[in-house]
C-alpha cells in the first residue's frame, strides 16, 4: 500500500484530492459525524475497492476515489464515494452507465437518482455515489442533505456535456442520453460518441480529431459493408449486418446517425436539425 | 425539500419503460438480424472445451465477461459464435450489465449458456477482507433474487460470493449459509467464490474445505510466482474445484498512458496453458475483439512470437530504457543522468518501487535541477520515449517523504 502512496504523492501538482481538498469536497454538515478516510485510491488499486467493476470506471478515464462516510444518532453510516475522471464527458459517461431508468430522479449537480439506501449523481469531472445499509425515511433524507452539501462544495459547472446541445430536445426520451468514449456501437472505428434516444429513433453523434480520421473511419466502415463507394457524404441508409438498419452522414470531422429508426422520416427529420446546429457552433 | 428536488417518477411514466429500455440498448433490433460475426464459427470444427471441476460443466476455453458491455448485439454476437458461458456481478453497471443481459439471453433457450452472477456481502471491507453484521444471508438471498429477476431467469449455473482475498470470507457462516440455501433451492447449480488479491491463499483455502465448487481468480500473465500459481491450482482441481481465469489481460496495457494494449491473445493463451483453468472470461467491447477471442477458441498454442509479446511492462518499450545513452549526446547539457532518470520512472511506475527511484533523483539531483529548468529540451530518445516530461515526472520524487516510499 506504501507504494500506492508514494505514488499518490507524486500526483500531487496534478490532482485535486490533496488533504485539505477532500475536507473541501466532503464538508462539515450540522448533525452529521464525517469520517474521512484517509486512503484515496488511482487506477492502480481501484480493483482493491471495487473488483470487477473497476473496469468499466477505467474505461472512462477514472483518476481517483476518495471516500468519506456520515453518520448520525439513527444511522449507522452513509458512505460518499467521490470519483474523479480526467474530464466532465467521462463522469457522465459512467454515471449514465449505472443510472437506473426506473428511479426518481433529482435536480442535483448535473443529474442525480435515488433509490433505497442509495443516491447518486454527477458533477463535473465527478461521480458521487452515497450508499447505505440503513433504511427508512430519515436515511433518505440524509442522503439528499448529504448529497446537496457535497455537490455544492465541489462548485462545479454541471451542464450536461456541450455536444448534446445539437440534439433538439423536443420528443428525448428522459434522463437517457449517454455517452460512449470507445468502441461505439461495437466497432472500434467509431471512437467517441454522444447517443440521445428519442420516441421515433436513437440519434448519435461519432466525433473525430480530424476530418481525415472521420474519413478514414467511414471506409472501414464501407468496406465492413462491402461497398467501397460508400462515402456518407449526404444521408445514407445502410443495413448494417449487426445493428440493422442506420441512417449515416459525414460532417465534417464529426458523423451523425440513427439507429433502432422506427420512423424513418423523423430520423432523417433529426439528422438535419442536428447538423444544423452543429454547422451553427 | 425531498419532493421539490425531485422530479420524481412522474417523468418517468410519460413513456413506457420497455421503449426507453429499447431504445437506450439501441440495438435490440439486432437481435432479429443475421449476424455475420456468427459466421467466424466454423461449424466443421469444435471449439475446445474443458471440463469445470467437480461441476461436470463442459465450457469453451473463451468465455465473456460481459461487465465491460453496454451494447446488446455484441452479447448476441458473442453468443451466436459459440460463446456459452456469460459472467456478470449484481453491482455491475449498478444492476444494469444483468438487465441487459437478461434482455438478449431471454431470447434463447435456457440451457443453451451458462450464466454466472456474483453478489456482495452488504457490509464489506475488501481491503481488509472483513465482512460486517449487515452481512446476514437475507440480505445475500434477497439481493439473489433481484439478479434472477434482472436476468430473467430462475436459476443461474454459477452464484460467487463476490470479491474476496481471506479464508474468513470465503467461510464467513451466514454467507456460506446463504450460498448454501440458494443451491439447495435451486436458484442456483453451483457455488463458488471471487478473488483478486491473494488467488493463491484463497484458492488453498476453497481447496482445503471442498464445500465450494468453482472459484473466479484473477490469473495473468503478471503473476510474480506463476510456478506456484500453478502449484496450487493443479492441487485446486485435483480436488475438483472448478477453476475460471478472469482479469487475464493484467489490466490491458503496458504502460502507465494506457497506450500501448496487450496482445490478447497471447495473454488468454498464457493463462490456458495451465490444464487446471477451464476458461477464461474475456472482456470486450468491440467485435473485433470478439473474433480475436474466438479464434482462440480454436487454438490455445502459444507461440514463441506471442510468449515474447508478453514480456512484463517494465521490459517493454512503452516502460524500458535501452541504456543506449544516446539521449546524453542529445541533450544541449548532455546530461548524464537521463538513462537513470528512465530506469527511475520505470521503478516507480514499472515495479511500485519508489525507494529505489528516490536513490537514484537523489544521487542526481545537480543534474535533475537542470532538467528541470530547462524549457525546450534537445534530447531525443531512439525509443521515443518521452525523456523531459518523465524526467519532471520521476523528479518530484524529491518532495516526497522517504517514509511513505517502497
Amino acid at each position: 500500500m506504501k507504494k500506492f502512496f508514494a505514488l499518490l504523492l507524486l500526483s500531487i501538482p496534478l490532482t485535486p484530492a490533496q488533504a485539505q481538498d477532500k475536507e473541501a469536497y466532503f464538508p462539515e454538515i450540522p448533525g452529521f459525524q464525517r469520517t474521512i478516510l484517509e486512503e484515496v485510491y488511482t487506477p492502480n488499486n481501484l480493483f482493491d475497492i471495487i473488483d470487477g467493476a473497476a473496469e468499466m470506471f477505467l474505461s472512462y478515464d477514472f483518476e481517483e476515489l476518495a471516500i468519506a462516510e456520515y453518520s448520525d444518532s439513527l444511522i449507522q453510516y452513509i458512505r460518499v464515494e467521490l470519483y474523479r475522471h480526467r474530464n466532465a464527458e467521462n463522469a457522465f459517461g459512467v454515471y449514465t452507465q449505472e443510472r437506473s431508468p426506473e428511479a426518481q430522479f433529482l435536480s442535483i449537480g448535473g443529474e442525480g437518482y435515488i433509490e433505497e439506501g442509495a443516491l447518486n449523481f454527477w458533477s463535473g469531472p465527478f461521480y458521487i455515489k452515497l450508499v447505505t445499509n440503513d433504511k427508512g425515511q430519515h436515511v433518505q433524507q440524509a442522503l439528499l442533505t448529504i448529497a446537496n452539501a457535497v455537490a455544492a462544495a465541489l462548485h462545479q459547472d454541471s451542464r450536461m456535456p456541450a455536444q448534446f446541445d445539437a440534439f433538439p430536445q423536443a420528443e428525448r426520451l428522459p434522463h437517457s442520453e449517454y455517452y460512449v468514449n470507445r468502441d461505439f456501437l461495437g466497432y472500434k472505428f467509431f471512437d467517441i460518441a454522444f447517443v440521445v434516444p428519442y420516441q421515433q429513433c436513437t440519434m448519435f453523434t461519432v466525433y473525430f480529431s480530424s476530418e481525415a480520421e472521420a474519413q478514414e473511419a467511414v471506409k472501414k466502415y464501407a468496406k465492413l459493408l462491402k461497398d467501397s463507394l460508400l462515402t456518407f457524404d449526404k444521408p445514407t441508409k445502410v443495413k448494417d449486418p449487426v445493428i440493422g438498419v442506420m441512417l449515416l452522414q459525414r460532417c465534417g470531422s464529426i458523423l451523425v446517425g440513427a439507429i433502432d429508426i422506427r420512423d424513418m422520416q423523423k430520423a432523417k427529420m433529426l439528422m438535419s436539425q442536428i447538423q444544423n446546429n452543429l454547422a451553427k457552433k | 425539500m425531498v419532493t421539490s428536488q425531485m422530479s420524481k417518477g412522474k417523468i418517468m411514466e410519460e413513456f413506457d419503460r420497455r421503449k426507453f429500455l429499447k431504445a437506450t440498448l439501441s440495438t435490440a433490433a439486432a437481435l432479429s438480424v443475421p449476424i455475420s460475426f456468427a459466421q467466424s464459427k466454423d461449424k466443421k470444427k469444435k471449439p475446445i472445451t474443458r471440463v469445470l471441476g467437480k461441476t461436470g460443466l463442459r465450457i469453451p476455453v473463451i468465455s465473456y465477461g460481459v461487465m465491460l458491455a453496454n451494447n446488446p448485439a455484441l452479447l448476441r454476437a458473442a453468443y451466436d459464435a459459440g460463446i456459452t458461458h456469460f459472467d456478470t456481478a449484481h453491482s455491475y453497471q449498478n444492476g444494469r450489465n444483468e438487465e441487459m443481459i437478461g434482455e438478449v439471453l431471454s431470447k434463447v433457450p435456457r440451457k443453451s449458456y451458462i450464466l454466472a452472477t456474483k453478489i456482495k456481502p452488504a457490509e464489506h471491507d475488501r481491503t481488509k477482507g472483513t465482512i460486517g453484521p449487515a452481512s446476514t444471508k437475507e440480505a445475500f438471498l434477497n439481493r439473489l433474487d433481484i439478479s434472477l429477476k434482472r436476468l430473467k431467469t430462475d436459476y443461474v449455473d454459477i452464484l460467487y460470493l463476490h470479491g474476496i482475498s481471506t479464508q474468513e470470507e470465503a467461510y464467513h457462516p451466514e454467507m456460506l449459509a446463504a450460498l448454501e440455501e440458494a443451491k439447495k433451492s435451486g436458484k442456483t447449480h453451483f457455488i463458488g467464490v471471487s478473488t483478486h488479491r491473494n488467488v493463491e491463499g484463497v484458492l488453498e483455502a476453497v481447496t482445503e474445505e471442498g464445500i465450494h465448487d468453482v472459484v473466479l481468480a484473477s490469473i495473468n500473465f503478471q503473476n510474480q510466482n506463476p510456478k506456484r500459481l500453478r502449484e496450487v491450482t493443479a492441487a485446486a482441481s485435483k480436488a475438483g474445484i472448478g477453476i475460471i481465469a478472469m482479469k487475464t489481460m493484467a489490466g490491458g496495457y503496458y504502460d502507465k498512458e494506457r497506450t500501448k494494449p496487450v496482445n490478447y491473445k497471447a495473454a488468454l493463451k498464457w493463462v490456458l496453458e495451465d490444464p487446471a483453468v477451464t476458461t477464461c472470461i474475456a472482456g470486450l467491447t468491440a467485435f473485433e475483439h470478439l473474433q480475436e477471442n474466438i479464434s482462440v477458441n480454436y487454438d490455445i498454442t502459444l507461440t514463441d512470437e506471442e510468449r515474447a509479446s508478453l514480456i512484463p511492462d517494465t521490459q517493454s518499450k512503452g516502460m524500458a530504457c535501452d541504456g543506449c545513452e544516446q539521449c546524453i549526446q542529445s541533450c544541449r547539457y548532455h546530461l548524464s543522468i537521463l538513462p537513470d532518470a528512465m530506469r527511475a520512472y520505470m521503478y516507480t511506475y514499472g515495479y511500485g518501487a519508489t525507494l529505489k527511484a528516490r536513490e537514484i533523483v537523489d544521487e542526481g539531483k545537480e543534474e535533475f535541477q537542470v532538467c528541470k529548468s530547462c524549457d525546450i529540451c534537445s534530447a531525443h530518445c531512439v525509443k521515443n520515449l518521452p525523456i523531459s516530461e518523465r524526467v519532471k515526472d520521476v523528479a518530484r520524487l524529491e518532495n516526497v517523504p522517504i517514509e511513505f516510499l517502497a
